[in-house]
């Protein structure tokens, strides 16, 4: 069946939304097509609410999509959506193609080929997943477009709520336990009129490890920041008992920031710390004053503590080994995330002592959603 | 096809379940009629996502049958349970009787002895419901993997009994307050509605629709006052929600505007303002500077 024109210029405006970081399926397209055919062809209304409706997955795409609506169906009236090439900068003629070429709400002169729209729709879909995969191996210093770094932030965190399913996966039966699984003593004791004389059990849940989580915020891991932090809330959200400082030169507890529901409004709290974000690094004074002020609370024989550093020390690495090892006297488990580990000719010998490093249980990287994927395997595992 | 007219009759149903939508919001919910969509509601908490569901259902007279999401929810409480009390019951009952064993299994595992929780009670209604799954955010991704086959199916299978399919087909709307990331095929699998705060206008209709007897002159300070509130940078902005129980709460005391009475108007913030934090965010020049705006 050849698709109408309305639906090509519907096709025309999945495509110009997904050029705009949108995903959208080749169902919604042909559920645009249908919601258009349920409309009266001049309820434009009708239309920007039911595209909106069904093309928009969050709420950063909803505030964004009014303009991008504009722009497709109303070039005249609206204006261009991103800033001009140097070259449109350079011949306005050029950017009034550009307005030109965009058509109109009811113009049909440029609808693509409608033979190719339903494949073109299955090959964008196929890029996206390439594009992902190669998103997870890039280091986070190098991603210059706001859009990657959202979507590796998103995944980052993804990713720590992951380790949820080995915390909380369900009980298998046992043939010893304290907790008995009622299904299966049910139809095991059939033969019996339901008297319970042969018991079934359910092993026992596995109380979840408590986690600590100690970041470096200072200039040098500045690039790792937003998606260290993302990773983090992550893993707080998965551990209950967890807690989350930061440190530069000084050790601060944010525990109740990383547990703000809202991702967008733990951007905008920690935006305005800006005392978090300033100062070189005292790694080993920082830790010290975590042994001091917050170990003995936090820190017991089934805490997991993660360090985030890239290790750039003002203090001596004596100090620094000092410090891991009361802190490695308390915890069950000690990991170090070292972002620089990722880079070329960095080793782990360089970085860590041997005193400090035979204190570390795992000492990984910590630059790409790979690495993080590494280090969340291993928690939960711990 | 969906004209000016379905629009405006559903809008005037709602308003007299008590909810006052704009045009977008009721087109999409003729969307999700028409393409047999779930909705997907996102907005911060108290801006009239699970309100939404009860009007709609109201609007349609139809029930609400409602999942309260949380960490842990699992089938068993979000589809059906056996009753085991009533199931050993009966086993013993049985006991004398000559059954065999296979009889007996078969007769407890019957739909006699299933208790259904709100998934499978929202399919098998002669008249379609509306299954409000609220705050699906804070479900594990293993019951939302678990939803998005269900949402395409209609059937839930039960070991014991077999397939049971769906008698009709509830309209459903999700809500998520943005705890965690929803998944992508959750996100497409549903149409997508942000329920903001409401402008001036449209809170006064809503307040003086849920609270009829309101004198008009209060109800413009209060709705007023509260948009200064929500301009503040707040842990947590009061919601359409706070701003009804405010109101209700000056009209209790007797408060027939707000500039008069500031010193007794210190005392019902707590209606607004849910955190210490918030509430020292209020000092008494920012109070002062509110009510003077709203007086204006």
């Amino acid at each position: 069946m050849r698709p109408d024109a309305p639906a090509e210029r519907i096709a025309g405006f999945v495509r110009t939304l997904r050029r705009e970081g949108y995903g959208i399926g080749v169902q919604e397209t042909l559920d645009a097509v249908r919601a258009a055919a349920l409309s009266d062809p001049l309820d434009a209304e009708f239309l920007r609410a039911g595209l909106r409706a069904l093309t928009c997955h969050d709420v950063a795409q909803w505030h964004r999509f009014d303009a991008l609506f504009e722009n497709y169906w109303y070039p005249a009236r609206a204006p261009l959506p991103n800033e001009l090439s140097a070259a449109e900068t350079i011949d306005p003629r050029l950017a009034a193609r550009r307005r030109e070429q965009r058509g109109g709400l009811t113009g049909l002169a440029h609808a693509m080929d409608p033979d190719n729209i339903y494949s073109a729709e299955i090959q964008q879909i196929g890029a996206g997943a390439s594009r992902q995969n190669t998103l997870s191996r890039s280091d986070f210093r190098f991603l210059t477009d706001r859009r990657d770094q959202r979507e590796i932030e998103v995944l980052a965190e993804r990713l720590a709520l992951r380790i949820r399913r080995r915390l909380r996966r369900r009980r298998r039966e046992v043939a010893r336990g304290t907790h008995i699984h009622m299904r299966r003593t049910m139809r095991r004791n059939l033969a019996t009129g339901g008297l319970p004389v042969h018991l079934r059990f359910m092993e026992r849940r596995r109380e979840p490890p408590r986690l600590v989580w100690l970041q470096d915020v200072s200039h040098s891991m500045a690039s790792y920041s937003p998606l260290l932090t993302r990773f983090g809330r992550g893993l707080l959200r998965v551990f209950p008992d967890a807690e989350a400082f930061v440190f530069h030169t000084r050790l601060f507890r944010v525990t109740g920031l990383y547990r703000e529901v809202n991702a967008d409004a733990l951007r905008k709290r920690l935006e305005a710390r800006n005392e978090l974000w300033l100062g070189g690094t005292r790694i080993a004074e920082s830790l010290a004053s975590f042994n001091q002020r917050y170990a003995g609370r936090y820190v017991d024989r089934r805490a997991i503590v993660v360090i985030l550093s890239d290790g750039m020390d003002s203090d001596s690495p004596e100090d620094l080994t000092e410090a891991v090892r009361v802190l490695r006297q308390r915890a069950h488990r000690i990991l170090w995330l070292n972002p620089l580990l990722g880079c070329e000719g960095i080793r782990v010998a360089e970085e860590f002592p041997p005193a400090l490093r035979a204190m570390l249980d795992f000492i990984g990287t910590a630059h790409s959603l790979d690495s993080l994927a590494r280090a969340a395997e291993y928690l939960a595992r711990a | 096809m969906t004209t000016s007219q379905d629009i405006l009759a559903l809008s005037e149903r709602l308003a007299r379940a008590g909810y006052i939508a704009d045009r977008p919001l009721v087109t999409t919910l003729l969307l999700m009629e028409g393409l047999d969509r779930p909705l997907l509601l996102e907005g911060d908490a108290g801006v009239g996502k699970t309100a939404l569901a009860q009007a709609y259902a109201a609007a349609h007279d139809t029930r609400v049958i409602r999942l309260q999401c949380y960490e842990g929810l699992d089938v068993g409480q979000a589809v059906y349970e056996w009753n085991y009390a009533h199931q050993l019951l009966a086993m013993k009952l049985q006991e004398q009787s000559d059954r065999s064993v296979a009889q007996t299994e078969a007769e407890i595992f019957s739909e006699r002895f299933l208790l259904p929780r709100p998934l499978l009670k929202a399919i098998t209604q002669d008249k379609p419901p509306v299954l409000l799954i609220d705050e699906i955010d804070r479900a594990d991704e293993q019951f939302e993997a678990y939803l998005l086959e269900l949402l395409s199916d209609w059937q839930v299978s039960i070991p014991e009994l077999g397939t049971i399919r769906a008698r009709s087909i509830p309209h459903v709307m999700l809500t998520s307050n943005a705890t965690r990331e929803l998944s992508d095929a959750l996100r497409r699998r549903c149409l997508y509605y942000f329920l903001d705060y409401p402008g001036v206008e449209k809170e006064l209709r809503i307040v003086e629709n849920r609270l009829p007897g309101i004198n008009a002159h209060l109800a413009r300070q209060v709705v007023k006052f509260v948009h200064g509130v929500r301009a503040l940078d707040l842990r947590k902005r009061p919601g359409v929600a706070e701003t009804l129980d405010w109101a209700a709460a000056l009209m209790a005391l007797e408060i027939p505007a707000l500039p008069e009475n500031a010193d007794r108007i210190i005392d019902t913030l707590g209606c607004l303002m849910k955190t210490q934090e918030d509430r020292q965010r209020l000092d008494s020049a920012t109070l002062r500077g509110l009510l003077f705006t709203a007086a204006g």
